[in-house]
């Protein structure tokens, strides 16, 4: 998925600019692809939130939710390159590959990219971590899996100090109501808790497969 | 035969989150850049006017920042596709 985010953005680069498209539309596709990536990011934190929570037990089927879940992440991941990669081609703000990539390089809001690239990073290892999960054992990728709590933290900052839509009052509501979402599936796990023999297993990946 | 099936909602649904993604993309690229693209059409008939045989280009006005939506005659000398369409921090890049 990041491999096809990547050749992604240099095939929009490429068709973009042999049909003499306007180098502005890296621009509109980086901030579109930024916005589609947050509201990805919600939704897998959410369904991550409602796997575990007793009020959504029966509502869902588990194996489905994890899978979707899983999926999601691999997809945030997708359009969190090609929000980055499809910014190098765009000549007015003319970000450098290791302005994007690196902390702190930025010409431009540096810190608020930093914490966008914190959040690129995170998002990679808790996505491998699906994939490693039997080596490194259920309590381990359960421990890493708290990260993402962070990482969608560290999203909404990106978004709202960096963002060129974050004045745009739909997109401030899109924020506001997501946040507050994750907050109440955050207060109901933390506040009734499911018993350990609840909680979702090795054999629900499997059950998924 | 059962867990088949189920594979295939999977399938589909996963199908649906990327296509639906994608149209999202699309569709807000879209919404982002079709305000600019107008004026830049605009601006190009205009410039296409003033540079038209017996039309007067003796006094052009200066373009104003940030009023660029204005009807009056002083956007016709503005560059199509100007950065006011852009963040206004973008727009601090400095040298």
């Amino acid at each position: 998925m990041l491999l096809a985010a990547i050749v992604l953005s240099f095939l929009v680069t490429t068709i973009a600019s042999s049909a003499a498209l306007s180098s502005h539309i890296f621009w509109y596709l980086g901030r579109a692809a930024g916005l589609v990536a947050y509201w990805l990011l919600f939704s897998s934190v959410a369904l991550g939130l409602v796997i575990t929570s007793r009020a959504f037990r029966g509502l869902l089927g588990r194996p489905w939710v994890f899978e979707i879940h899983k999926f999601l992440s691999l997809v945030v991941l997708g359009f969190m390159a090609f929000h980055i990669f499809i910014m190098l081609p765009d000549q007015f703000i003319g970000f450098r590959l290791d302005e994007l990539l690196l902390p702190f390089r930025s010409h431009y809001r540096p810190v608020a990219l930093t914490l966008g690239g914190l959040t690129f990073y995170g998002s990679i290892l808790l996505t491998a971590s699906f994939y490693v999960r039997r080596f490194i054992g259920h309590r381990s990728w359960r421990a890493l899996h708290y990260l993402s709590f962070l990482l969608y933290v560290l999203a909404i900052l990106h978004a709202l100090l960096t963002g060129s839509d974050s004045g745009n009052s739909l997109v401030q509501l899109s924020y506001f109501v997501s946040g507050l979402v994750v907050l109440l599936l955050l207060a109901e796990r933390i506040l009734n808790p499911q018993p350990p023999s609840l909680r979702p297993l090795a054999s629900d990946t499997a059950a998924a497969r | 035969m059962r867990k088949r099936r189920s594979s295939n909602r999977f399938t589909g649904t996963k199908l649906g989150i990327l296509a639906g993604s994608l149209a999202a993309t699309g569709v807000i690229s879209g919404a982002l850049a079709w305000p600019a693209w107008i004026q830049e059409q605009e601006g190009t008939e205009r410039e296409a006017t003033v540079q038209s045989p017996g039309t007067s280009v003796s006094t052009p006005s200066p373009p104003i920042a940030g009023n660029s939506s204005s009807s009056s005659s002083s956007s016709s000398s503005q560059r199509p596709n100007s950065s006011h369409t852009r963040v206004p921090a973008a727009r601090s890049r400095g040298s």
